[in-house]
């Protein structure tokens, strides 16, 4: 029987009565020894702007929050650790300052990986024992540490899987009462930190960490005093975790996390600082947001667009027959810990891949290149008269543009074609005018033929919709039916519809700014 | 109320429990944040200061079923304060001149088999050896001059009161109701049931929130022994639109894209940090803003902190005791801001 709301509630409010938070500190001397030379690294490099260093401060802190947050044994392939010390020694190479650090870095590592025994994961399978010895069933680990991937993640828990609830998002942590949550490592990175420390989702929560990584517990989220009056629950004194910052850790901790995502975004906004601002309106130009996924890879996604979002079906926190139309979010509103619907192989965008199938089939394969193609000619226009140009002639012609940063979308597969047609014809017009003629007719007579033309293809976009509707949904039901559990990605085949691959893919992180990017760089998946 | 009898400063005649209809049964009978809850709808709205704005800040560990429990809060004390405001004899005869009444009567043939009227009081005098006071109707409009004349005997067919009668029906099924509402509030006046006056606006995003509610239900146990437990669904007792049994609507519920015009009820009920943000298009006298401890992040405590330096240092008037400290769980702040 479902708890009602009520029951559900009850039971957090006794939680945050009774809450006592435990940490079990490993000491481990070879990790601390590692931590201390990467902090001698940064030193050393500190303050350098070279895209090449920030690179190698990644991949510095990469590799030391790996092999602290793993639960596997240190030689595991997972870990990849030789190609991460390679990609490190690589970068090093070119640094004066550090060069001659490598073959000391190199023996840390190396020590660890010829000695693979990892004491985390045993105190974490012994406190896993010892919960179910004393009955204790609802048990939770968090297994997003991070805000983005980590070489070495997820662990073979010796058959104890099928008794705990991996939390990978704050939505599974929010949606269940546990007896008892494990945190393995400090949580400072973690997205849903401050709602595994207060949203009182257990009375019974275990933090296991290493001596290296620096304990961080978020602050009790409290209201403003107010001018005349504030009251507060009684304090317990001693029953929340303390901090034990040390200035230097906590101050290189942070830089390396706002190092991280600043060569993120750099990368992921491309073209755009090489833009003189001029010439900005003559590349197509949309605001998106930097995804991060749990497998390695990330993407740009433009904020307008709406994604599939099934992760409440696959993380069991609603019913699988409920699923009867996509799930739709805004990319605005997507979190760490959602699954997503992504074409992952095969070119362009699968809804016109299966409408040209379609198209085929009934004989009119040249149909959508005939119909569109003066959205080269817009392009090209665009690109030589820019967006103001443009928008003036058809203006001059009656026409309101509003926002003439518009026009790029209709160069695009996402629109169509204009919304009228006595607009369509004029921008004909302008084409042509400009020197863009689309064949020998008349410009009224072509856009007109074409305007038609894309009539017919608007319908049978229409039609692969539908097919791939019916057949994306059926394949999902079947994967939520069989309890198929999704860390990171599957890959979904779509029974009758041959376009390309689609992929369910978990997020890590998304990026907190949107940023303007040109067009070309959304949409498209990119490994770290 | 140290010892986490929040409720005891109400002065129930009976205690109350809450629980669902799932867990049959199942009593939260010692969960002190049920009554905290409770208590600060009490609390609210028996508190007025003229010419300002209470505001009650609250952080609570879960969200879901916390308005409901506020707002019964403020149905008990609104029962008690209607049954405050019915007149005595005495009272009639100490009222300024030109005070204004409300009557309601018995009429056989009226549709709700009553008829409501509204006056102001006027002379004192003597008639037939006994002291009368007179009060001039001005509704309804065809009576509008007219003298109603008001004397010892006939109070209870008049029933006057400061505050409006509103009849929509028959009380033919409110039986249950109006059974638990009786040991809830002894001798209420069964006019509370056929008021359209708004006891709260809840604003809420969540479209669980009615199935939440429809799942509550309220046990109230008479000190009294001889007396029947009765128990009642708590979305009757709140009168809300679409769960309760009722023609009238009592509690409001909006999500917040939807305010826009006054609703004139006497106590909003802010649920989540997005109805929160409409806060300034809300005209009620007492405001409570509800979140939940982790909702209280670096977008919304600006605009708290922002909201709480414009109140005053003193809570104005006499608000009664309040607590020393609140259930584990819940944080609460509270303040006044002079009205406009």
């Amino acid at each position: 029987m479902t708890s009602s709301a009520f029951a559900v509630s009850n039971a957090i409010f006794s939680n945050a009565e009774r809450v006592a938070e435990h940490e079990d500190v490993i000491i481990f001397p070879p990790l601390l020894e590692l931590r201390k030379e990467a902090g001698q690294w940064w030193g050393l490099i500190q303050g350098a702007e070279d895209p090449g260093i920030a690179d190698l401060r990644s991949l510095l802190w990469r590799l030391l929050l790996s092999l602290q947050l793993t639960l596997r044994p240190f030689d595991h392939p997972a870990l990849v650790l030789t190609d991460q010390l390679e990609g490190i020694r690589h970068l090093a190479g070119q640094v004066p300052e550090v060069r001659e650090r490598v073959p000391k870095l190199d023996s840390l590592v190396l020590h660890l990986y010829s000695n693979p025994h990892n004491p985390k994961r045993d105190r974490l399978l012994g406190l896993l024992q010892e919960l179910f010895a004393e009955g204790i069933v609802r048990v939770g680990i968090v297994t997003a540490l991070t805000r983005w991937p980590l070489p070495g993640s997820g662990a073979d828990l010796e058959g104890r899987e099928q008794f705990v609830v991996p939390i990978p998002s704050r939505s599974v942590l929010m949606s269940r009462i546990f007896d008892c949550i494990i945190v393995p490592g400090a949580s400072r990175y973690c997205p849903f930190q401050t709602e595994i420390f207060n949203a009182s989702r257990t009375a019974d929560l275990r933090v296991i960490r290493f001596d290296s990584e620096t304990a961080h517990r978020p602050r009790r989220p409290a209201l403003p005093r107010g001018p005349s009056m504030n009251v507060q629950p009684p304090t317990k004194p001693g029953r929340d975790l303390q901090n034990q910052d040390s200035p230097d850790t906590s101050i290189l901790d942070t830089q390396i996390d706002a190092g991280f995502w600043t060569a993120l975004r750099r990368a992921s906004r491309g073209l755009e600082e090489h833009v003189e601002p001029e010439f900005r309106d003559r590349q197509h130009l949309v605001r998106a947001r930097l995804v991060l996924f749990a497998n390695g890879y990330w993407m740009n996604l433009r904020e307008d667009q709406k994604v599939i979002e099934i992760s409440q079906w696959v993380d069991g926190l609603e019913e699988p027959q409920s699923l009867r139309r996509f799930p739709r979010r805004q990319v605005s509103e997507l979190q760490e810990g959602h699954l997503i619907v992504l074409r992952t192989m095969g070119s362009g965008d699968y809804l016109l891949d299966v409408a040209d199938g379609l198209l085929k089939a009934h004989g009119l394969a040249d149909l959508r290149r005939s119909s569109t193609d003066w959205k080269a000619a817009l392009e090209m226009a665009l690109r030589q008269h820019g967006t103001g140009g443009m928008a003036r002639r058809l203006r001059s012609l009656g026409h309101p543009v509003n926002s003439s940063s518009y026009l790029w979308t209709w160069t695009t597969n996402h629109v169509m074609r204009p919304e009228s047609q006595n607009l369509f014809v004029d921008l004909v017009r302008v084409l042509s005018s400009l020197g863009y003629s689309l064949d020998n007719l008349d410009p009224e007579e072509a856009a007109i033929e074409r305007w038609v033309g894309m009539g017919q293809v608007i319908r049978y976009h229409y039609k692969a919709g539908a097919v791939i509707r019916r057949s994306l949904l059926k394949r999902l039901r079947s994967l939520i039916a069989a309890g198929c559990h999704i860390d990171t990605e599957y890959q979904l085949a779509l029974e009758g519809v041959a376009a390309g691959e689609m992929s369910v893919l978990r997020i890590a992180a998304v990026d907190t700014e949107s940023a303007l990017v040109p067009y070309a760089t959304t949409g498209t998946l990119r490994q770290l | 109320m140290d010892d986490g009898d929040y409720l005891a400063s109400a002065g129930l005649p009976c205690t109350i429990e809450v629980g669902t209809v799932a867990e049959g049964g199942r009593w939260a009978t010692t969960a002190t944040w049920v009554g905290f809850l409770i208590w600060t709808g009490w609390w609210l709205r028996r508190y007025s200061a003229p010419n300002h704005r209470i505001v009650m800040m609250l952080s609570v560990a879960a969200r879901p079923c916390c308005s409901p429990l506020i707002a019964l809060g403020s149905v008990l004390e609104s029962l008690a304060a209607t049954e405050r405001v019915r007149i005595s004899w005495e009272e009639v005869l100490r009222l300024p001149h030109d005070t204004e009444i409300h009557l309601l009567r018995d009429v056989k043939g009226a549709a709700s088999g009553k008829v409501r009227a509204r006056g102001k009081l006027a002379e004192i005098r003597s008639l037939q050896d006994q002291v009368v006071r007179e009060v001039i109707l001005e509704e309804p409009a065809k009576f509008a001059g007219a003298k109603q004349l008001l004397f010892p005997r006939n109070l209870d067919a008049v029933r006057p009161s400061l505050v409006p009668y509103v009849v929509t029906g028959r009380p033919t099924d409110t039986l249950d109701l109006s059974r638990a509402l009786e040991h809830l509030c002894p001798g209420f006046p069964q006019a509370w049931l056929f008021s359209r006056e708004l006891e709260a606006l809840i604003v809420t995003e969540r479209s669980s929130w009615a199935r939440h509610l429809d799942d509550l239900q309220l046990k109230v146990t008479p000190r009294d022994r001889s007396q029947q437990v009765r128990h009642t669904k708590l979305s009757d007792i709140l009168f809300v639109s679409s769960t309760s049994a009722q023609s009238s609507v009592r509690t409001a519920v909006m999500p917040p894209t939807s305010i826009g015009q006054s609703t004139g009820a006497p106590l909003a009920i802010l649920d989540g940090p997005r109805s929160i943000e409409v806060w300034e298009s809300i005209e009620a006298p007492r405001l409570v803003f509800l979140l939940e401890a982790c909702e209280l992040d670096d977008l919304i405590l600006p605009k708290l902190r922002r909201i709480a330096s414009f109140g005053d240092r003193e809570l104005p008037g006499k608000h009664g005791p309040l607590p020393r400290a609140t259930p584990p769980g819940i944080e609460m702040t509270i303040f006044s801001l002079r009205s406009a």
